[in-house]
């Protein structure tokens, strides 16, 4: 079987995975969950940062799912809908943790508490040498739609029309925010290496 | 400068796909005569070499994960709850209007009880003022006509003309009852009396009635 027919047969599969399941069956409903929820979960993960938070995320992304199979519509890919929904459920999360962080500063926020990132000091990080885990560290001090398209973009390598298709947003939208996104994080490492070099 | 303000916005968006053919040519050319330019553009392409291992670097969910298993459970026992109020269409039918009607009674119930009361304390509020006035004095016939009096038959009551001097030497008969009565002086006729105040005023009258009879019995 070449991979193009194993495509062709994955979306069958997938297609009468959710008819069924638009007809209340549960075992189909959770083979459906089965092939896409590592999907859902990278995505979660990626822009979380934070393992239990991403679960909740894909539990409450598939509930909706379930709740609005009635309304889906064929005509879209069903992994389209479904990052649409996670993206949109972890934007909430990341507006409300910024919203928080705003108020209680950055030490009043416990929420990431097992995040590497957020726990080591941008001098660790110097010390380690760790770049990655500083622009980590920086890119979640970006606005959210800033950070939600740079993490999407960057770090899960979706393309500028995805991006705008799982956001809601237009594609101008999209790259004046990358745009914004990328050059805030490249200050903050100017910034950084001229800290190191004083 | 003025080109390179231009160009900037373009240089952050240097991967593929995010600038037209037209908009890269124009990066390529610039970045190449601009070293400033060029330093931004060579910064960029570094930090995505630092981020590339994260793209690649695919998170996955443990196996004992239980996403999967907590979401059927919870689909299952709200599936179960649905079913539970499909049942008991019958009652939602015949009484689901009960209790949304049943409040809808009571506020409204609630609403008319405090007019009512407000109504009822401006009222006594504006009598309480007007009884308190001391302006226009009835006339005595006026005050007799309020407490249902005939004059006529005052007159010609059997010590009638005993009584009548009594009351001409006392400057008429409402100067008695002002003296007797504070709460009759501020009342006049000309205002017009509610239901309310007719009621004070008979209440008034009877004692007053009690006390003429008393009056007419000593005259005697």
């Amino acid at each position: 079987m070449t991979r193009s027919q194993a495509i062709r047969q994955e979306d069958i599969s997938l297609s009468e995975l959710i008819t069924q399941s638009q007809a209340g069956s549960l075992p189909a409903f959770r083979s459906l969950m089965d092939s896409q929820k590592q999907y859902a979960y990278a995505v979660a993960f990626r822009l979380l940062h934070h393992e239990e938070n991403a679960n909740d995320i894909v539990q409450e992304a598939f509930i909706r799912v379930w709740n609005n199979l009635g309304r889906y519509r064929r005509e879209f890919k069903f992994t389209t809908w479904l990052y649409k929904i996670v993206v949109n459920l972890c934007y909430d999360k990341i507006k409300m943790e910024s919203r928080q962080k705003k108020i209680f500063g950055r030490f009043g926020d416990d929420s990431h508490s097992s995040d590497v990132a957020d726990t080591r000091s941008l001098h660790d990080a110097i010390e380690a040498n760790d770049l990655t885990e500083h622009i980590l560290s920086e890119s979640k001090n970006l606005p959210p739609k800033e950070y939600l398209v740079f993490c999407l973009r960057d770090i899960q390598d979706f393309s500028i029309e995805e991006i705008a298709e799982v956001a809601g947003m237009s594609i101008g939208s999209v790259k004046t925010n990358l745009c914004y996104a990328r050059r805030r994080v490249r200050n903050a490492i100017n910034r950084l290496q001229e800290s190191e070099h004083v | 400068m003025n080109t390179c303000h231009k160009i900037e916005s373009l240089l952050y968006l240097y991967r593929d796909g995010e600038l037209s053919a037209e908009e890269q040519q124009m990066v390529r050319e610039h970045t190449r005569s601009c070293s400033r330019c060029n330093t931004i553009l060579r910064q960029l392409h570094s930090i995505d070499d630092v981020i590339l291992p994260l793209r690649n670097d695919v998170p996955v969910l443990p196996d004992n994960s239980p996403v999967v298993n907590d979401t059927i459970r919870w689909i299952s026992k709200a599936s179960r709850k649905t079913r539970g109020n499909k049942n008991g269409w019958f009652i939602d039918f015949m009484f689901g209007w009960v209790r949304p009607a049943l409040s809808f009674t009571v506020l409204a119930a609630t609403v008319l009880l405090i007019v009512q009361q407000a109504l009822d304390s401006n009222k006594i509020n504006t009598l309480e003022q007007r009884l308190q006035t001391t302006g226009q004095r009835m006339v005595p016939n006026d005050a007799l006509r309020l407490l249902r009096i005939d004059p006529s038959a005052l007159q010609n009551a059997s010590a009638g003309s005993a009584l009548a001097d009594l009351f001409k030497q006392n400057t008429g008969l409402f100067e008695y009852l002002a003296h007797r009565y504070p709460n009759l002086s501020g009342i006049t006729p000309e205002n017009g009396i509610d239901e309310q105040e007719r009621r004070i005023l008979l209440t008034e009258g009877k004692i007053f009635l009690k006390e003429f009879q008393q009056l007419l019995h000593e005259g005697e």
